[in-house]
């Protein structure tokens, strides 16, 4: 999927322009700095119909604002347009009347920009400089646009969107030195210049070869700044105590020698897991950052993750060293909360750069970060005021990104039961690149209360691959499976739980429902009989009850509640109940009477059972219908346990699907990452965006991939070979 | 097959020695690098694997002691945790290969069985996976000033200069290199990026370290050739 601008012979190029000559002009600079496939469009609406049957890798083009289609919707048409993802823009514009347009070009993934001219020799130079770039930059489309993006901000003092696209460009490429140093240069501009000292020291740290920048930026800006000690790296990083476990004592050694050099004076290290986090317990405080092996005596990293993370230390940062972590493993570790993987055999820059980045991103984020988890604690208690309050106080937040925002006012809506609203943001964040992992939970949550359980298992299925040890997610799996009748899938989900935590309760308890419906009852009771408490057995057969009978298997629902009774009799009296009454209305809505009323009789008149009134008047009311010989049931049926509603049918009455919702096309969207596509997803202007360039996007124009077309149509011009 | 594994944990070192047991080498074990070195004076290895950080002589003394000696045999694979040495001056000072610590089993498998190959048979199985980029190079002769500047070959791979390194340490790269005069006429193949080196600020060019995978049936004469006409140190050399 990587192009390489400068692979002349291989990168056909388009050129859009409405004047001939200044069409020619720019084909010959081109074709003299050795590209052989140019092709050409008169007009946007030429080089559209162009895109739609040529393969085409980089695209010049001007402004046209008074065109029908413009520079704008071009690069919309190929940000959305999966099969011209990867194709390079480069505008050419009119320096003072049309820049305006620039923040949002570089939004919508803008390679490069150069002011227009009509001379051979500029223009030339305009293309050489792009090159260089492009070189300078390894090739890689991102940094170059960057590099485009900064000079512009930093000429039109856009310094609050220069210090984002700094932080963005940072978490892209963690570790760069290079971007540490234009993160320090915004910082000073943006008046935050503490920070920007830290940075050009951790600057230095990783690549000691920087100190003559280092010092160039410190003599520019930062001359005046007193009460520096320039000399000291006491604290550089500002964190004080750090928890090293590895079973190799030459990496416990090496790691607190680098530490001690950046100024960390409390280092402690332990060759095994078990001890560690004893440690950790007993000292009650988080520590600063825990640079873990993953395969450990004693307690093993995953386990050791989970344990210290249980424990409540959720800020502290985690860097797992190791080469034994499996690449499928990865996702799964950044939701436990790992910041980085270091790969194995590590060098002192490695190291350095990968714990100066885990700390930066656990700093700034660090704020946002606490603020969610407060948010989602809130949510839970119920406090909205609390929560909408600090809801807001991350939409004021410059550094919280645009997905992020979306996906926590999803969050929000989705306790506020309006799931659609919800569903929406959380597909729009998506898009924005938010975390797919919990966004796609959340949007497969609302999908299940908005009853779509095919596209709701699609999202959590799709949340699982890309990490496929949370159990919680896998048990949901099984339970939309059961609702889908699909019981193989939900056994198959409930022993995946079970396999990654063979003592986990709920799995458990799912795993006795199934028992209980295959007809396996004694090892069902078995296990009912070592579990503390049973609810989701409840719930798990009353679900697949109504499953089964809304596929008119009612003989087979009977069965289930049935062989439910007989198990959960004996140790949970009150649960069994509970599901007799619900077979005796299970009898009811088949029409067996019969069957029915003589269940209910037992629970009726006995005065003990916290149902009791509940089957009195349902049998009273089955009496009447016996005489007078009316069907009972009609609508749909009633839901009597208290802790199925999460997934029931009737929580929520949807007239219709306002959700949209294509997962595949959406999964498409989100496939473009950070980083792909020139700044896009990197970028966002914080400073007001012109509405004149709004308007250049208002509409989209027709694109019809025909990539097996080869004939070019009539009016543009294709030269070259 | 014997195997030397030199690691001053014990255990560390009786697990890679468990582990090489179970492939069917006869492995010995010390406790140092002048242990090591003592052990690979009198007996003959097939391959050595050695920690780099011990007490009393390191494995970069040992390497280096080694290598005086015994320039391009036995193979010597360092293991560890935490690299003193960049990678780059490992492979110049002749070191074959890199594991992390603890070992992967899987990845000393697979190490060990390719370094052990005979150097007839080591480089005549092409990848399964695609590689990366592909280099086309046309060179004037290898003994050029200019050349060597650009290509400088070793005993198990190549330095080659490039403008732009957008490529990873661990991808594959494809390569077809000519020769117009010359021992040399052609070498094509496929290697693994083992280092790569930006230019800013670096007294060499920059460019990658390419561990050969496979050479093609035409390139590999020609090869075997260079390897036998000199003791050659470098595994890959800096430049």
């Amino acid at each position: 999927m990587r192009f390489l601008l400068n692979d002349t012979s291989n990168v056909h190029v388009l050129i859009v322009e409405p004047a001939a000559s200044v069409r020619m002009l720019i084909t010959d600079i081109l074709r003299s700095l050795g590209y052989r496939n140019l092709h050409s469009a008169g007009s946007g609406k030429d080089a559209v119909k162009l895109l739609e049957v040529e393969e085409i890798h980089w695209v010049i083009l001007p402004l046209m604002a008074t065109e029908s289609v413009n520079a704008l919707q071009i690069l919309g048409l190929i940000l959305n347009e999966p099969s011209l993802n990867h194709t390079a823009t480069t505008l050419l514009l009119e320096p003072n009347s049309e820049d305006y347009c620039l923040p949002l070009a570089f939004e919508m993934g803008l390679l490069s920009w150069a002011p227009k001219s009509y001379i051979k020799e500029s223009l030339a130079s305009e293309f050489q400089d792009l090159m260089k770039c492009f070189a300078l930059n390894h090739g890689n489309v991102t940094l170059t646009a960057a590099d485009y993006l900064r000079r512009f901000l930093s000429e039109k003092r856009m310094h609050l969107s220069r210090q984002s696209l700094e932080q963005n460009l940072l978490s892209c490429f963690p570790g760069s030195a290079k971007l540490l140093l234009n993160m320090a240069e915004a910082e000073v501009l943006a008046g935050n210049e503490a920070r920007a000292i830290d940075l050009l020291s951790q600057a230095e740290i990783i690549d000691e070869r920087l100190g003559p920048t280092c010092k160039q930026l410190r003599d520019k800006y930062l001359k005046n700044v007193s009460n520096i000690n320039l000399s000291s790296r006491e604290n550089t990083l500002g964190i004080k105590t750090v928890v090293v476990i590895d079973p190799d004592t030459d990496v416990l050694f090496a790691a607190t020698e680098m530490l001690q050099q950046i100024g960390v004076n409390s280092v402690e290290t332990f060759e095994n897991g078990l001890l560690a986090f004893n440690w950790i317990k007993q000292c009650g405080t988080e520590p600063d950052l825990i640079i873990m092996e993953w395969r450990l005596p004693g307690l093993s990293g995953p386990l050791l993750i989970q344990r210290i993370r249980q424990e409540g230390f959720l800020q502290v940062p985690i860097i797992i060293a190791s080469s034994l972590v499996k690449r499928d493993e990865k996702p799964l570790l950044m939701e436990m909360g790992v910041d980085e993987v270091l790969e194995k055999p590590f060098d002192r820059t490695t190291f350095f750069s990968v714990i100066i980045w885990a700390i930066q991103q656990n700093r700034v984020p660090t704020e946002q970060k606490s603020l969610e988890r407060k948010f989602r604690r809130l949510i839970h208690a119920g406090q909205n005021a609390e929560a909408e309050r600090i809801l807001a106080q991350l939409f004021a937040d410059p550094r919280v990104n645009e997905g992020s925002k979306k996906g926590l006012q999803a969050e929000y809506l989705f306790s506020q039961a309006d799931f659609n609203s919800a569903c929406d943001l959380a597909v729009q964040a998506l898009k924005l690149g938010g975390d797919s992992l919990s966004l796609l939970n959340i949007v497969g949550k609302c999908l299940l209360k908005l009853n779509q359980f095919e596209k709701a298992l699609q999202c959590f299925e799709k949340a699982n691959s890309l990490c496929s040890i949370n159990i919680e997610r896998l048990l949901t799996i099984a339970e939309i499976n059961i609702k889908l009748d699909r019981t193989e899938a939900a056994e198959r989900a409930c022993d995946a739980a079970l396999h990654l935590d063979a003592a986990n309760g709920p799995a458990l308890q799912a795993k006795c429902g199934i028992d209980i419906e295959s007809g396996d009852l004694e090892k069902a009771k078995l296990g009912i009989g070592m579990l503390d408490s049973v609810p989701r057995i409840a719930s798990y057969i009353n679900n697949r009850a109504i499953a089964l009978a809304r596929a008119g298997r009612y003989e087979e629902s009977i069965t289930l509640y049935k062989r439910a009774i007989l198990c959960l009799e004996p140790k949970w009296p009150e649960l069994g109940t509970t599901v007799a009454y619900n077979l005796g209305l299970a009898y009811a809505r088949y029409g067996d009477y019969d069957s029915a009323l003589h269940i209910l009789k037992d629970l009726a008149y006995e005065p003990k059972l916290g149902i009791q009134r509940k089957a009195l008047a349902l049998f009273k009311k089955l009496e009447r219908t016996v005489k007078s010989g009316i069907r009972l049931f009609q609508e749909e049926p009633e839901d009597h346990m208290g802790n199925v509603d999460e997934v029931s049918e009737t929580s929520v009455k949807v007239e219709s699907d306002p959700v949209k919702l294509c997962l595949d096309s959406l999964m498409v969207k989100i496939a473009a990452k950070r980083g792909d596509i020139g700044c896009y997803l990197i970028f966002n202007s914080l400073d007001e965006i012109a509405d004149r360039s709004k308007d250049l996007i208002k509409s989209t124009p027709r694109f019809t991939h025909r990539k097996a077309i080869a004939t070019v149509k009539s009016e543009t011009l294709k030269t070259g070979t | 097959m014997k195997a030397l594994v030199v690691e001053d944990q014990q255990l560390f070192r009786e697990a890679v020695a468990d582990e090489l047991t179970f492939y069917g080498f006869n492995a010995s074990t010390a406790e140092d690098g002048e242990e090591g070195l003592m052990a690979a004076s009198v007996a003959d290895y097939d391959v050595i694997l050695s920690d780099m950080r011990m007490p009393k002589r390191d494995g970069r003394w040992f390497l280096g002691e080694l290598r005086k000696t015994q320039k391009c045999a036995p193979p010597f694979i360092f293991m560890t945790g935490f690299t003193d040495l960049t990678p780059q001056d490992a492979f110049e000072m002749g070191a074959d290969g890199f594991l992390g610590k603890p070992v992967d089993s899987d990845r000393l498998r697979a190490v060990v069985s390719k370094v052990c190959k005979p150097i007839e048979t080591r480089w005549e199985q092409k990848p399964d996976s695609p590689a990366k980029q592909i280099f086309v190079r046309n060179f004037d002769s290898i003994e050029s000033e200019f050349t060597k500047t650009r290509i400088s070959l070793g005993r198990g791979g190549m330095f080659l200069a490039a403008d732009e390194t957008p490529l990873r340490t661990g991808d594959l790269v494809e390569f077809k290199i000519h020769f117009k005069e010359g021992p040399f006429r052609s070498l094509e193949g496929i290697g693994t990026i083992v280092w790569k080196r930006d230019s800013c600020l670096e007294p060499y060019l920059s460019g990658y370290g390419i561990d050969f995978e496979f050479l093609t049936e035409e390139s590999l004469p020609e090869w075997l050739n260079h390897l036998r006409s000199k003791e050659i140190v470098p595994f890959v050399p800096k430049s």
